[in-house]
């Protein structure tokens, strides 16, 4: 099959093949939040044009984070249930269900036996890492991460953000909301308003285009996703509104809660709040005691490192990089090596930290083919 | 399943740790690394986002709560710098791999028992240090393709040549990869690019660390590692150490068990750790082992010091960060009353070596000029008239750095963000709005608390309100009271709300200053940056300090011998000046410790000490700590004494030699066995025994050279003064002692009068120290006394005027102050006899002592002692006390027995002490009297010292109320001692 496959049902995620099958195997692609697959899929050549010239078969998977998708769950008109819509718009959801089903579709089409690569941006890289723990990804035998895996490290503007409880405060004082869009500032609700106005403007990007000031709400709602400067020309300007779109409050919540807590579990799961203020009591405890106290991780988390020890990851993303701290993919990298010793010193996981690249501009910036070829090696491996 | 391996945890992954983890796991033991910091790659060094836009962030730079690189840890009468991170110390020490002197380590003290075991002695470990030599790949600079062009090393040899040290400099092995490629481990390395960053993580992946060789090797072998994972309590049960431990990656506690348990966090952490550990021993054993564990802790008289404004380029950033040495012997100096090891200059060798850093923190290395420091500096002068002519090598355009941006400091953007207006648009609108208001409230809740309780501590601490606070307790309504007429005076002075928002603004805006010119006031620049050098001395420590455990906070604290510690810090800096003033320069010392008093080291090493018997330390001479089979101590804390030299390879040889012990006893046929892990290390023996070959082919040094004779050029300066005191003495009726003090002085007062007017003693004495801040950071404060009694002696006719000699020991408490527990003082006093803490409780009573020896006709020795009272008693009588000396006239007869034969009061009167200050004058050592043509700010720094600590003692026994005001200014170093 070629073409795009849109699942029936209440959220309408669409597997798209970009190409024909071809001889060096099948790698899916994972947007990130708030985008679409077209992320992957620029007008003068993206990842999907460069895999695609080396031979490889691309699908694209625009899951419940796709800004698509969510634009048609709101073409239906709020059900008397929509309350509890935004619990579907979670990551949970999409790593136990979007993800396996375009990777059964996949088998379907490619056979059983068919490994299949993955390669996935920002919350894609999320959700895909959470599928991968929960072993719903086991046909996914090799897999590059980009910005994001399991541990959720914030730069410290993104953490006061979090630590602000706005979209709690929304859910609260705004029922009716469902979505937060960069482009349409005046659907946005009163908290974010508020919010958004006493946010230092030195934080901001300046200009005062359109396309500026999307990119103002955007490092509003996640950190700065790229400086304009670095970006290949004709991205930043009236084609951002098709790249961006709206995001369901239900996986914004769950980014929250992510943050906040430093590493990825379930929805509405416990919060561990300020580790090391947390550690000092402990350490108080104990010497008053003078008995250790277990600490554990709260329940359903996804920190579950079995899956990972037969996958072949690369873990990518940039110094510079304000929507997800590098910290993130460096606890992921330690944590790998801890929890799921490789089989094997060669299979060891790679990380790539590439000095000079913010968030976005891997995919999109002018030095974007060296990202591509580190991709390309490690799928190729 | 579980694995019917041995398993080993192995705490710490530095020079100890990870040899431990090599062989272990080389030999089949199922092993487990808890290491507390990150994993390093080359993108992964701390740095700052190149971009401004947000305020700057220091991840990764402190260990503290996001577990940075850099422990610094302040340990009361130091700070310790330690790495922490998978690699340990390797990641940023000076990639310096020297061995100890044979000599040190066959040291014996005075009872004549060696300090270090028996077992370890050079010959015996030199094939483990050739082994370690061959895994890190150590090379002299001179085998780099840059080496020989380097202009700081070559601008140092040629100071060390005209400083007639020819012999003693040296190129030492570094273990800094020379080519791109695959390592002899199969870890891909870069080749040295030559830019200086090698102690704030090397960015080229240059540095032959150890997770290039050891480590990488251990987790090939099957070591499981787990980073991030920081070990809080250590405890023994039913034969198995039980870990308990905080991943810092899932925030969880966990525990891991093992039946061998290898400590190697570091000297000091290792100390701690083993001191806080339930080890499930009978109390009587516990307290035996815990009286020893932290006794023997050696800084490794680590000093830094920069050249600034030196007359050629130096270039401190092309290049390694230490690529020469030069060994320098102690400076002769006046011997102490008792003797001590101390006094003979050979003893005291040392070390001088390069320092480079990264071009990025030449602003921060400008901070050290900075005029706040520069007191201490100004006590030096030097003579050295050796100039070295410049090098005209350039140094070749760094290439870009393929993995971490440029460190910055946080400062460096803080001043930036300050300039660039961030702070100001970064407020949001409301809060700048409400600044004022915040500004106060700020004041009002923090500060004028603290201000107000200031006060009220200050007020009760004065002598009317301390009465009334010890008549009718603290806190009773007379206390109340008369504290509020306190502060209410007090504030006649000044408003505390005042003062609190004047602190919260001044605090907010740098005290009114901008940007720029805050950062040039602390000296925050890079000005003639290719003209500094850095130099970094270390040397064999004179006496052993103690690492205090405190349970309660789970901490450590470090007692220091400054008694014998300090003049080792003089020593370096006189040699550092010599080498700024062949270089043209001038020399600033580390300021922690000019400023502070404390000095920094990045070597620590002791607390859990290796010994023939349990008496004398913690450890056997096999790591294995004493009655608890299978838990070693395989870092720096398992060594006996100071190597003197950078001491990471004698750790590694250590670990290497005492971890092979252990396999042989577990598995005695491992090491002729057909394992992989017992051919790669058989292997690696061979190959060790062709690099140590291929390195005497070569004449590479191994180990520093023995010192010349020669001192240095430079001088301290010293402080001599004359003093005239007469007085009465008559023989006594009775002994001259009681518990009352004032008894005694009454007893003292009353033959003084009976000696009236017939007898009469009057002294001239000149005191002189030939090194003032030694004898400031001496805690014995001795200056020597020579001068003349006029005395009619018994059995003479006549009044007669004979020479003496002797001592005056200035301000000193009336006892030894020993703040160790006793049990762990015994131990201390087996191992350092002459230990000297450099701690006490401030003593309310001082003491001057005066000791004179002179001959009569009859060649018969005789000895005037006498001792001044310091005390604060009622009335106003620190004129008294300070002019009053109490003196005792002793004959020795045969056998050296000492006989009494008169006693009495001498005084000084008021012309006297002014024409002793009047007389006070600079010397230094090679004039022994006045020096000619003294630099005034000398003079000034000289006298305000020495009145500091004079007329700060008397202040302190007084005018204790002064304390608080006091204690709230900026102190030297020497102010703890008084």
């Amino acid at each position: 099959m070629t073409g795009a496959i849109t699942r029936e049902g209440d959220v309408p995620v669409v597997l798209h093949r970009r190409g024909p099958n071809s001889g060096k195997g099948s790698v899916l692609l994972l947007h990130g939040a708030s985008a679409t697959s077209e992320t992957f899929h620029l007008p003068n050549g993206g990842l999907v044009d460069y895999l695609q010239r080396r031979e490889w078969d691309v699908w694209t998977l625009d899951w419940r984070g796709s800004a698509h998708v969510v634009a048609k769950v709101l073409e239906d008109p709020p059900r008397p249930d929509h309350e509890g819509e935004y619990r579907k718009f979670t990551l949970d959801h999409t790593a136990h269900e979007d993800i396996p089903w375009a990777l059964d579709l996949m088998q379907k089409e490619l056979g059983k036996t068919q490994h299949i690569a993955a390669v996935a941006h920002c919350f894609g890289s999320g959700a895909l890492s959470i599928a991968l723990a929960a072993k719903q990804a086991e046909a996914v035998n090799n897999v590059v991460l980009s910005t994001l895996g399991l541990f959720y490290e914030a730069p410290w503007d993104g953490w006061i953000k979090a630590e602000d409880f706005i979209l709690e405060r929304v859910l609260a004082n705004d029922p009716e909301c469902r979505v937060i869009d960069p482009r349409h500032y005046d659907k946005w609700p009163a908290d974010m308003k508020t919010a958004y106005e006493v946010f230092p403007s030195r934080w901001m990007p300046p200009g005062d285009s359109e396309a500026d000031r999307i990119l103002q709400r955007l490092t509003f709602m996640f950190g700065q996703p790229y400086p304009p400067e670095v970006l290949v020309p004709g991205i930043h300007g009236p084609k951002l509104k098709e790249l961006f779109g709206a995001m369901h409050l239900g996986l914004y919540l769950h980014a929250g809660q992510m943050v906040r807590r430093g590493y990825a579990a379930q929805f509405d799961a416990m919060d561990t709040i300020d580790p090391p203020r947390a550690l000092e009591s402990r350490r108080r405890q104990r010497a008053a005691s003078r008995e250790p106290r277990e600490h554990k991780r709260v329940p359903g988390h996804y920190l579950l490192p079995e899956a990972f020890s037969t996958k072949r990851v690369t873990l990518i993303t940039g110094t510079e990089n304000r929507l997800w701290h590098r910290d993130g993919i460096d606890r992921m990298y330690e944590w790998l090596l801890a929890e799921a010793p490789p089989q094997g010193w060669g299979r060891r996981p790679r990380k790539h930290v590439l000095p000079g690249f913010a968030h976005q501009d891997l995919l999109w910036g002018k030095e974007s083919q060296k990202v591509y070829e580190l991709i390309e090696q490690a799928l190729a491996s | 399943m579980a694995s019917d391996k041995v398993r080993a945890l192995v705490i710490g992954s530095g020079f100890g740790g990870a040899v431990a983890a090599c062989r272990l796991s080389q030999a089949g033991f199922d092993t487990l690394i808890l290491e507390r910091g990150r994993r390093y790659e080359t993108a992964d060094f701390p740095a700052l986002p190149t971009k401004d836009a947000l305020l700057p962030e220091g991840r990764r730079l402190g260990w503290g709560p996001n577990q940075g690189l850099c422990d610094v840890q302040d340990l009361g009468e130091l700070i310790s710098v330690q790495a922490a991170g998978y690699g340990g110390g390797s990641l940023i020490y000076a990639n310096v791999q020297l061995r100890p002197p044979a000599e040190l380590m066959d040291d014996v003290d005075k009872q004549k028992r060696r300090v270090w075991p028996a077992v370890h002695n050079r010959p015996a470990l030199d094939p483990f240090f050739d082994l370690v030599g061959y895994m890190l790949d150590a090379a002299p600079i001179t085998t780099h393709d840059a080496g020989l062009r380097l202009v700081k090393t070559e601008q140092l040899a040629r100071v060390s040549r005209g400083l007639g040290r020819e012999g003693q400099f040296f190129y030492p092995p570094l273990a800094v990869s020379r080519r791109s490629g695959s390592n002899e481990h199969g870890q891909e390395q870069a080749a040295c690019k030559q830019c200086g960053a090698c102690v704030t993580g090397c960015p080229h992946g240059a540095k032959n660390t150890l997770d290039h060789n050891y480590l990488a090797l251990a987790e090939q072998n099957g070591a499981k590692v787990r980073t991030q994972c920081e070990v809080i309590r250590i405890e023994r049960r039913d034969g198995l150490y039980r870990v308990h431990c905080v991943d810092h990656l899932t925030q969880e506690q966990r525990h891991e068990e093992a039946e061998l348990l290898f400590l190697c966090a570091g000297a000091v952490h290792s100390t701690r750790l083993l001191a806080g550990a339930d080890l499930g021993l009978a109390k009587e054993r516990a307290d035996y082992l815990r009286h020893r564990i932290g006794v023997g802790y050696y800084p490794n008289a680590d000093a830094v010091g920069v050249i600034f404004d030196t007359k050629n380029p130096q270039y401190p950033s092309w290049g390694p960060c230490i690529t020469m040495t030069t060994v320098f012997p102690g400076t002769p100096t006046e011997p102490r009353p008792n003797g001590s090891p101390d006094d003979d200059p050979s003893r005291r060798w040392f070390m001088i070596q390069d320092g480079g850093y990264a071009q990025d923190l030449d602003r921060m290395i400008g901070m050290v000029r900075s005029p706040v420091w520069a007191g201490r500096n100004r006590f030096l002068g030097s003579h050295a008239t050796a100039t070295v002519p410049a090098c005209t090598n350039e140094p070749d355009p760094l290439p870009a750095v393929s993995g971490a941006p440029a460190l910055q400091s946080i400062l460096d953007r803080v001043l930036q963000a300050r300039q660039s207006g961030l702070f100001a648009s970064a407020m949001p609108k409301q809060l700048k709005d409400a600044a004022p208001q915040l500004v106060d409230a700020v004041s009002d809740q923090l500060l004028i608390p603290v201000v107000a309780d200031t006060i009220k501590r200050a007020v009760r601490k004065t002598w009317p309100f301390r009465w009334i606070t010890s008549t009718f307790g603290e806190n009773s309504w007379a206390d109340r009271v008369s504290v509020r007429i306190g502060v209410w005076l007090a504030h006649r002075l000044g408003d505390d709300r005042k003062i609190g928002r004047h602190a919260a603004r001044a605090a907010l805006t740098f005290g009114g200053q901008s940007a720029a010119q805050f950062g040039t006031n602390i000296g925050y620049n890079a000005d003639n940056s290719d003209h500094r050098t850095m130099l970094l001395a270390m040397g064999p420590d004179p006496s052993p300090g103690v690492l205090h455990y405190h349970a309660n906070t789970q901490s450590v604290t470090a007692d220091l011998d400054l008694y014998h510690q300090a003049p080792r810090y003089q020593d370096q800096e006189l040699a550092m000046r010599d080498v700024a003033r062949a270089l043209g320069g001038e020399l600033r010392v580390n300021p922690a410790w000019s400023f502070l008093g404390k000095p920094i080291t990045v070597h620590s090493q002791g607390g859990c000490r290796m010994s023939e018997t349990p008496e004398l330390g913690v450890t056997d001479p096999n790591g294995q700590v004493w009655g608890c089979p299978g838990l070693y101590v395989l870092d720096g804390a398992c060594l006996p004494a100071s190597v003197g030299a950078n001491p990471s390879s004698t750790i590694a040889a250590i670990a290497e030699r005492n971890v092979l012990e252990l396999i042989k006893a577990r598995k005695p046929a491992w090491l002729e066995g057909e394992s992989d892990g017992a051919k790669q290390y058989r292997t690696q023996r061979a190959k060790a025994v062709q690099w140590r070959a291929s390195a005497e082919a070569l004449h590479w040094q191994l180990e520093p050279p023995k010192p010349n004779a020669e001192p240095s050029q430079s001088e301290p300066i010293g402080l001599a003064f004359e003093e005239r005191m007469q007085g009465f003495h008559s023989a006594p009726t009775s002994r001259l002692e009681s518990i009352d003090i004032e008894t005694v002085k009454a007893a003292f007062r009353a033959l003084e009068t009976k000696g009236r007017p017939g007898h009469a003693i009057n002294v001239v004495l000149r005191a002189q120290t030939l090194n003032l801040p030694r004898f400031l950071e001496d805690q014995k404060h001795i200056l020597t006394l020579t001068g003349h009694v006029n005395v009619r002696l018994p059995g003479s006719d006549q009044v007669k005027r004979y020479a003496g000699k002797g001592h005056l020991q200035l301000l000193v408490p009336r006892r030894k102050p020993h703040v160790l527990h006793h049990a762990a003082a015994k131990v201390q006093r087996e191992i350092a006899p002459s230990y000297t803490s450099s701690k006490g409780p401030q003593r309310t009573t001082r003491l001057m002592r005066y000791t004179l020896n002179f001959l009569d006709e009859q060649q018969q020795r005789w000895e005037l002692r006498g001792y001044k009272h310091i005390s604060d008693d009622p009335g106003a009588d620190a004129w008294r006390d300070t002019t009053e000396l109490f003196v005792k006239l002793s004959r020795f007869t045969v056998g050296r027995r000492r006989e009494l034969v008169s006693a009495g009061v001498m005084h000084m009167d008021m012309a006297g002490f002014l024409k002793l200050v009047q007389g006070m004058c600079l010397i230094t050592p090679s004039s022994n009297g006045p020096m000619s043509n003294p630099d005034p700010a000398r003079v000034v720094w000289t006298l305000v010292s020495f009145c500091q600590f004079f007329f700060g003692s008397l202040q302190r026994i007084y005018m204790p109320q002064l304390q608080t005001m006091l204690d709230t200014l900026m102190r030297p170093s020497w102010s703890k001692h008084l």
